[in-house]
């Protein structure tokens, strides 16, 4: 368990001092979502329908887009062998990285997402829904940008083609992801059901993503 | 953690189309070394790499002996009690030189209390709060030594160790490395200038065939 700690801890704290990753999701999450309401023009009831479509969007696109970096440093310092051959089980790394990045890029955008929520006129009732559903969502994101990250670590600058990789194992998180957060907040007849098809499909991908990865590293080291 | 035997058996490694060597076999006991020779390209990284556990052999088993274990080979292999320096340092950057040193020793369940001594047998005790960034090539390599001192791996495999290092630092090495034999570690090294230090073994590479140096193959055949 130490180990995975200290780890975990390098993974955060390498996070804040090298910068560049975390600015560049929130700073593509901002822009985006200022951006949309200045194109949609100023329709207030479109942007309330659209509203969390577009929030999942480019949640989805901001976590996808700094998919790279869960091993491109480590691989290029060498760290990543040694991560993987010197402590616990690789699974377990490639989960503790997993949740590192969740930690950095997904938990920022999620806390930023409420002042956002605003510019798009998200429903009332909405935003807390939302944040529930995307924070599980993020993590299940997190977990298949981790496999893609991994079949494609030995690409450079390969953020675009692990968006394409695993864009069709994304595709579910979005759908009930947008419908779980608009079944909640319109309060529909059973609310729960999308939520939890949501949940299933995270835990499936938490479940598989550090085994799948695991592979595609050591066939790629 | 206290290795009795590591055997190879038939490893044979790959790289494209390349046969890099075939069916080596050797066995090495507590207190025993090995050096690795052989031109550029003829597969002594991708050897180490394979012991390390960082590449998968063509064919062939890497299997270690513990006390533990007993007469059957360890399950996790290498993993959790070897050392393995190679030129791609591990350090990062945006890390202080205590920190870089604090994690891999945290991380490789070594003894923390280690760390400053460990930093001051290298000669970077002045420079604990530098950024990594900052440090020389040379320096650089002493940090990734320390490691073997806050660490105690029974298994050593070095990788060019004395690349970039000062007179000094190829004093320290010989000195580390001499520590680790008499104190029962096993080591393998690869290594174009000598390292100061007799090894047991030398097995060279020269790209698809391989000898010893001495009557310590398994497979007779293979001389």
């Amino acid at each position: 368990m130490k180990p995975l700690l200290a780890l975990l801890r390098r993974d955060i704290n390498l996070f804040f001092r090298s910068g560049g990753g975390a600015g560049q999701a929130i700073g593509f999450y901002l822009v985006v979502i200022i951006l949309f309401p200045f194109g949609v023009g100023p329709d207030i009831n479109l942007l309330a329908r659209i509203s969390i479509g577009v929030l999942w969007v480019v949640l989805l696109l901001a976590i996808l887009l700094s998919a790279e970096r869960i091993f491109a440093d480590d691989l290029e310092d060498g760290s990543l062998t040694l991560l993987l051959t010197a402590g616990p089980l690789p699974e377990l790394v490639i989960l503790v990285k997993l949740i590192a990045h969740w930690l950095c890029i997904a938990l920022p955008l999620l806390l930023i997402t409420p002042f956002l929520a605003l510019m798009l006129n998200l429903p009332a009732g909405g935003l807390i829904p939302l944040i529930i559903c995307m924070s599980i969502g993020s993590l299940g994101l997190c977990a298949l940008a981790t496999i893609g990250a991994a079949i494609l670590v030995a690409i450079r600058r390969a953020n675009q083609i692990i968006a394409l990789l695993i864009l069709p194992l994304y595709i579910p998180i979005l759908i009930f992801g947008v419908s779980a957060t608009t079944d909640m907040t319109y309060q529909i007849e059973k609310p729960y059901t999308s939520l939890l098809i949501l949940l299933g499909i995270t835990l499936i991908s938490l479940i598989i993503a550090p085994f799948a990865s695991a592979q595609a590293l050591k066939a790629n080291l | 953690m206290k290795i009795n035997r590591i055997i190879i058996q038939n490893l044979s490694a790959q790289k494209g189309e390349r046969l890099l060597f075939e069916d080596i076999s050797f066995e090495l006991e507590p207190g025993q070394s090995l050096l690795l020779k052989g031109p550029n390209g003829s597969g002594k990284t991708t050897l180490l790499h394979i012991l390390a556990g960082a590449d998968q052999p063509k064919g062939g088993d890497v299997n270690i002996y513990t006390i533990s274990s007993g007469e059957t080979p360890r399950q996790d292999g290498v993993i959790g009690i070897s050392h393995f320096i190679t030129h791609q340092d591990g350090l990062k950057k945006s890390l202080t030189v205590h920190e870089n040193l604090t994690f891999w020793t945290e991380y490789m369940g070594g003894d923390k209390t280690r760390i400053d001594s460990a930093l001051r047998t290298v000669g970077l005790e002045p420079m604990p709060h530098i950024l990594a960034a900052r440090l020389s090539a040379g320096q650089k390599k002493r940090l990734m030594l320390a490691r073997l001192l806050t660490v105690s791996h029974p298994f050593w495999l070095l990788d060019e160790p004395s690349v970039s290092l000062d007179d000094d630092g190829q004093k320290l090495l010989t000195k580390l490395m001499q520590e680790h034999i008499s104190a029962g570690g096993i080591l393998i090294a690869a290594s174009h200038l000598p390292l100061g230090i007799e090894f047991n073994h030398t097995l060279t590479l020269t790209g698809g065939r391989y000898m010893f140096n001495d009557d310590y193959l398994l497979d007779e055949e293979n001389i």
